[in-house]
């Protein structure tokens, strides 16, 4: 009796458990985030957080590589030639990485449902976040971020805000 | 021997407790990350005091940055002439300007050491730094997030992961 009760409850367990589980194959779909459009956001992510003392630090977390970050090529200084193709792509990664189920469903609600992403709550200053307030909302970097996080592109604000002092 | 005896060796249980009460902060306070952090800098150059000469190209907010053992400071570093890193670059003017526009320069010494004490200047991150000094200008062309040791970023020729000395000039 006692060994059939613990069966059952351990297939219960299951079930809840298999309920919150990842999709079936392990992946989440971001393809509505473009790669191919990320590198000004790239730029501008190196620019605001990406020093080597902050996410340009191979031992931070959302790690950035690129100008002014540490690098991918060797050889290559922080402060040597522009980012990469393999940099922006190296940063595609690291972000869309962050919270992979999130930014698919930001994503696919068109940027609805942004402040529920940390990058953006700690970006815009809304979350504790050790390099304080990096973007604020409205700014050509936020205009860069929200618009690439909703499917669209804003490569001016993106490269403003990339060339900002 | 009986449990009854061991008072006698170690002292009362209330002495006991009261020592580790007093030990308790000292305890408490004692951060062995910290402590390794300096024990890597190593001892002093010989024949070099404690002082503004001290350790060019050490990242000086390790002893600085408010941990002890020296006083705080809220930036610090020091400035080469060449990439080389060999010769110091004195009566450079190293200009700082925080994100709120709130700026304060200072000169480097005859190691070309800097650094601002933290009771002088409590800037907003990230900062920006520019050098003037025997007629040439450096714009740092990145920002100072957080690390306010220059070598904390910069270090001997740079790597993948860390920039050059703070330098002048390319040099020869």
């Amino acid at each position: 009796m006692t060994r059939a009760r613990t069966a059952t409850l351990l297939i219960a367990l299951a079930s809840l458990a298999s309920g919150c589980s990842t999709p079936t194959d392990g992946r989440v779909d971001s393809a509505a985030l473009d790669p191919a459009s990320f590198p000004p956001v790239s730029d501008m992510l190196l620019r605001r957080c990406g020093s080597l003392d902050c996410h340009g630090s191979p031992y931070r977390n959302m790690r950035l590589v690129g100008f002014g970050a540490s690098r991918l090529a060797p050889g290559e200084l922080p402060g040597g030639g522009p980012s990469t193709p393999a940099e922006h792509t190296y940063n595609y990664q690291s972000v869309i990485a962050l919270e992979p189920e999130k930014i698919a469903d930001v994503a696919a609600s068109k940027g609805a449902k942004l402040s529920e992403l940390t990058l953006v709550r700690k970006a815009r200053g809304e979350e504790a976040h050790k390099g304080d307030q990096r973007i604020t909302p409205g700014d050509d970097a936020d205009k860069c971020l929200v618009a690439w996080l909703s499917g669209a592109r804003n490569d001016a604000a993106c490269n403003a805000a990339a060339k900002a002092p | 021997m009986s449990r009854r005896s061991r008072p006698s060796q170690w002292g009362s249980p209330a002495l006991v407790a009261a020592l580790l009460a007093l030990l308790a902060p000292t305890l408490a306070c004692f951060d062995p990350v910290h402590a390794d952090a300096v024990a890597a800098l190593g001892d002093e150059a010989p024949g070099v005091r404690r002082g503004p000469n001290h350790r060019p190209g050490q990242p000086c907010l390790v002893c600085h940055g408010g941990d002890g053992p020296g006083p705080d400071f809220e930036m610090a570093g020091t400035v080469y002439e060449t990439r080389a890193g060999t010769a110091a670059a004195a009566g450079v003017t190293v200009r700082l300007t925080d994100a709120k526009g709130s700026a304060t320069q200072v000169s480097t010494n005859s190691v070309g050491n800097f650094y601002i004490e933290g009771s002088r200047w409590s800037p907003t991150y990230p900062v920006r730094v520019e050098l003037a000094g025997g007629g040439k200008t450096q714009k740092m062309e990145t920002r100072i997030g957080r690390q306010t040791s220059c070598a904390s970023c910069h270090e001997k020729q740079g790597s993948t992961t860390v920039a050059p000395v703070v330098y002048m000039s390319e040099g020869p």
